[in-house]
């Protein structure tokens, strides 16, 4: 699970201990709050393994995303940022916050940013782990514990299907670098590319050819903005086919940093051969991202819909239980909509307890001229909806490990079957589509 | 131009509110319901009507009023035009919704062309949410009846 905030870092061992295989961090949360970090990942995640994302490609894209304007109306770069670059060389260094980074800027400093990024990777955590007073408890009490990321991730570049000519090269001279210094690691790269590149047979040939031609161990892979609730088949398709030459008949691992069930039934290895050894996402966001961040909007509380295998808006999903009787007793929601821990002790015996996944405060909001009342979910209503999101991802992740193929498939019509009646048949389509692509 | 450019939004809320409000309700605006907002919410008695209020987008006000069978006695629409869409009135009726024609004239005259059906999807547990809402705006002085 990749990590978001600290407000959620007690998640990491929910619903259970063994949930989680590891723990995704981005860069600038290191560089943000080490201390915190350290901590977090020695106690509160029962020592999994975790990899840094090096978040390099925030570098190549216009300043104003990674630079504030301060009051008196001076832009400057982010703390978080500026401290990253500050580990990252000479070549980041000197325009962070001015211009974006180019390929060109990497022809004579490409060594120096990947080894200080690698160095940054390795240290910069593990320091600070190795010294608190938990790590001598935890020292005593086991002989394998690992303080140091489980994978090295190579300085990576954001590719569209106009770019990739111009990253391309530099992402694999940078993967080369990284293993030459670190022979003896487990070194990965990072494919983040647009969605245009999955649509190019082409493109992720080359890809594909240019990194088996080279010694790396394994990859993290995002597809920007690529929601696979809303993804056409040859986007899927194209996913499926990047994943698998990466994976080059599953010897190296590959890491969907940003997948959905979609993701998670392709990587389980019952219904296909496992295009992903491993699929992230935070606790309850992040199944898609944009590269870009698109930020902003009012939070809605959303419940995670079993049959859908989707969030859907808190409105939605009463209307969808109501039409269905299914919240006429608790018998039939545990049978028919969910029975994990978090909805037994939500509804507690009463099924009209399910306004409380929706539950909301209201806030006045200043509104051009004047104010209107707007409504804002609960820090309880976003834990419960977190804790059965949670739940119910556990158990699509053992359900895609271990359930015969004829089942999985089954799984996915009765999605259908259920809902297209009262949600339409677009809402429900994609569980189609998943079906076609995957089989 | 479209006709019910003519009007703003908050002219067809507030015109409708003086109607509802002659005619004794107790009228409420931008009342959060599920995420969202009810242009208006009147209530006589128990019973809450809720409406939402369009100049010309009504396809948009018919997915907002989704979210109101959840709560709602009756639905309205109401819409700012020269004529009521033959298409408005044909869903707005297969719906149970009712659709209060906001003349786009001097006067902006309201008339209740098509009355709503009473809503018999409303789930009490919602509905009761919706009242404390309603009655958190009471305590914030937003009655305007």
């Amino acid at each position: 699970m990749t990590f978001g905030t600290f407000a959620e870092q007690r998640f990491f061992i929910y619903p259970d201990v063994n949930t989680y295989d590891g723990v995704i961090i981005n860069a600038n949360m290191v560089a943000h709050a080490p201390e915190g970090l350290a901590a977090f990942l020695l106690e509160k995640t029962n020592q999994k393994p975790y990899i840094i994302d090096p978040l390099t490609h925030a570098f190549q894209h216009d300043p104003t995303h990674i630079t504030k304007i301060n009051d008196d109306g001076s832009v400057e770069t982010k703390s978080s940022i500026k401290t990253l670059s500050n580990n990252y060389g000479n070549a980041i260094k000197d325009i962070v916050g001015k211009r974006p980074l180019f390929p060109r800027d990497l022809t004579e400093n490409l060594n120096e940013f990947v080894d200080s990024c690698i160095k940054f990777q390795k240290t910069h955590l593990s320091s600070l782990m190795a010294n608190r007073d938990s790590n001598k408890y935890l020292l005593f009490a086991s002989d394998d514990l690992t303080l140091t990321p489980y994978a090295l991730v190579a300085p990576y570049f954001y590719m569209t299907e106009f770019t990739a000519k111009d990253w391309l090269s530099v992402l694999i001279k940078s993967a080369q670098r990284a293993k030459e210094i670190e022979p003896n690691y487990k070194v990965f790269s990072a494919i983040v590319v647009s969605r245009g590149v999955i649509l190019n047979d082409d493109l992720i040939k080359d890809i594909v050819s240019n990194f088996n031609n080279i010694n790396i161990d394994g990859f993290l892979l995002w597809i920007d903005g690529l929601e696979e609730h809303n993804a056409s088949a040859a986007e899927l398709k194209g996913l499926l086919s990047l994943a698998d030459g990466l994976r080059k008949d599953e010897t190296r691992e590959l890491i969907n940093l940003h997948g959905s069930y979609f993701s998670i039934l392709a990587g389980g290895g019952q219904i296909r051969n496992k295009s992903f050894s491993g699929v992230a996402h935070g606790p309850e966001f992040g199944e898609f991202r944009s590269v870009v961040p698109v930020g902003g909007g009012i939070p809605i509380a959303r419940y995670y819909i079993k049959s859908l295998h989707n969030r859907v808006k808190y409105r939605d999903a009463v209307k969808y239980l109501l039409e269905k009787n299914l919240l006429e007793s608790c018998n039939i929601y545990y049978r028919d909509v969910c029975d994990c821990t978090e909805c037994r002790r939500t509804l507690n015996g009463n099924p009209n307890n399910f306004t409380l996944f929706g539950k909301s405060d209201t806030k006045l909001v200043k509104r051009n001229s004047g104010y209107v009342t707007m409504e804002y979910p609960t820090r309880e209503t976003k834990d419960r909806c977190l804790k059965h999101y949670l739940e119910v991802k556990k158990t699509e992740y053992d359900f895609a490990r271990t359930a015969p193929k004829s089942e999985i498939v089954q799984d996915l019509n009765k999605g259908i079957d259920e809902y297209e009646e009262i949600a339409g048949l677009d809402f429900v389509t994609y569980l189609d589509t998943w079906r076609r692509v995957l089989q | 131009m479209k006709e019910g450019n003519k009007l703003q939004e908050s002219t067809v809320v507030d015109n409708v509110s003086k109607a509802l409000h002659a005619r004794r309700f107790s009228v409420w605006h931008e009342v959060p319901n599920l995420g969202q907002s009810a242009d208006i919410v009147a209530m006589k008695g128990s019973k809450i009507m809720m409406i939402e209020a369009k100049t010309y987008n009504w396809q948009r006000a018919l997915q907002q009023c989704k979210a109101h069978e959840v709560v709602a006695d009756y639905i309205c629409i109401a819409i700012a035009s020269k004529q009521i869409s033959s298409k408005l009135y044909e869903f707005a009726n297969y719906l149970g919704y009712g659709i209060i024609h906001v003349k786009t004239t001097n006067e902006c005259l309201c008339e209740l062309v098509l009355p709503p059906k009473r809503n018999k999807k409303k789930w009490q547990a919602q509905r009761l949410v919706l009242e404390s809402n309603i009655n958190k705006l009471i305590q914030c002085s937003y009655n305007i009846g």
